[in-house]
């Protein structure tokens, strides 16, 4: 068993000195796609230097390594998103005052709750609506009246 | 990859500012200065990011004529799909350029590196403690920029250690180390 393992240990072709074993790489934080923190929640095992860090990839592991990022990407931003836009809804905006503050097509709230990942650009624009709101409705407000009357709405009298 | 792009820096206007460093060599020279000064940091990972190899690692580094792997036997064993990419300087530096994912970026290094002529070829290198590598440079878009592609073979399969987006030929600035190292 042991002389078999020690046959499948390739050095390391980027450093030189290590070798590449096999490691979880659960848990571990990486980048993919617009998200550079993304941590891979689920078993994946890869040839990863001892010395160095850097691992060697085939098509084999580019696809498993894909699919886990995929699978870890599509969770987080669904939570994410999810979690916004309840907090816009609890803040008083109605899906439809959401689509029209991000420019997003009718009924897009309601397929982005529903289990449909936002693109990269509808995240930023609804993380900015939501960290900033409502004072990021009344900016949007100046350019679009129609918002004006949700500003109205939802803001405080602080605000007002 | 007609969409990517790459942040030009413009290192050749820096080291002319610092002092007189026309090109390549002169550059390794004043790094090297700044080095023993302790000035390092700055300008030297300029010169990093520019060359594609820290002034320092290269005048350490041990550089031969090649190529020294076969680039046909290299390119059949390619073509089908059956090499390793190596993630920190290889697949990650692509991704983040491309916003692509791994099997994308392979598909993009097999691409790359099947359409490799002698001509890229820019020398050969052995890295401190590492293994013998080619470094070839294709040229992507017409704006823009070099890859740097370093391979080697390892265990019968081609294996890509770097494939990184540079600012400039790094087959033009070996070939200058070279001259200037016979000069020396």
């Amino acid at each position: 068993m042991q002389g078999e393992e020690r046959e499948d240990l390739q050095p390391c072709g980027a450093c030189g000195r290590g070798t590449l074993r096999p490691k979880d790489m659960a848990w571990v934080r990486t980048g993919h796609r617009d998200d550079p923190r993304l941590c891979v929640r689920r078993r994946i095992v890869l040839p990863v230097c001892d010395a160095c860090g850097d691992m060697a990839l085939d098509h084999v592991l580019a696809a498993a390594l894909d699919e886990a990022l995929e699978d870890a990407y599509r969770q987080k931003r669904l939570r994410q998103q999810r979690a916004m836009i309840s907090d816009l809804h609890k803040l008083g905006l109605t899906s439809t005052e959401i689509e029209c503050a991000a420019c997003l097509p009718p009924g897009h709230v309601t397929r982005l709750r529903r289990g449909m990942v936002a693109s990269p650009r509808t995240f930023r624009l609804l993380h900015l609506l939501h960290a900033f709101s409502p004072g990021a409705v009344w900016a949007l407000s100046r350019i679009d009246p129609a918002l004006a009357e949700v500003y109205a709405r939802v803001a405080t009298d602080d605000e007002l | 990859l007609a969409a990517a792009s790459f942040a030009a820096i413009p290192i050749k206007k820096q080291l002319v500012s610092h002092s007189a460093a026309p090109d390549a060599c002169d550059a390794f020279q004043l790094c090297s200065r700044l080095d023993s000064r302790g000035q390092h940091g700055a300008l030297a990972e300029r010169v990093f990011q520019f060359l594609g190899v820290h002034p320092a690692m290269l005048l350490r580094e041990d550089l031969r004529q090649g190529p020294y792997f076969n680039l046909l036997r290299l390119k059949a064993r390619l073509m089908c799909g059956d090499f390793h990419l190596y993630r920190t300087r290889g697949l990650d530096p692509l991704r983040r350029v491309m916003g692509s994912s791994a099997q994308q970026a392979r598909a993009f290094v097999r691409e790359v590196v099947l359409s490799l002529e002698a001509s890229n070829y820019g020398g050969s290198v052995v890295p401190p403690g590492g293994k013998m590598r080619d470094v070839y440079t294709v040229f992507v878009r017409d704006a823009g920029w070099f890859l740097r592609i370093e391979l080697r073979m390892e265990g019968g399969r081609p294996a890509i250690v770097v494939c990184e987006p540079q600012e400039c030929d790094v087959v033009l600035v070996l070939h200058g180390w070279f001259a200037h190292s016979e000069g020396a």
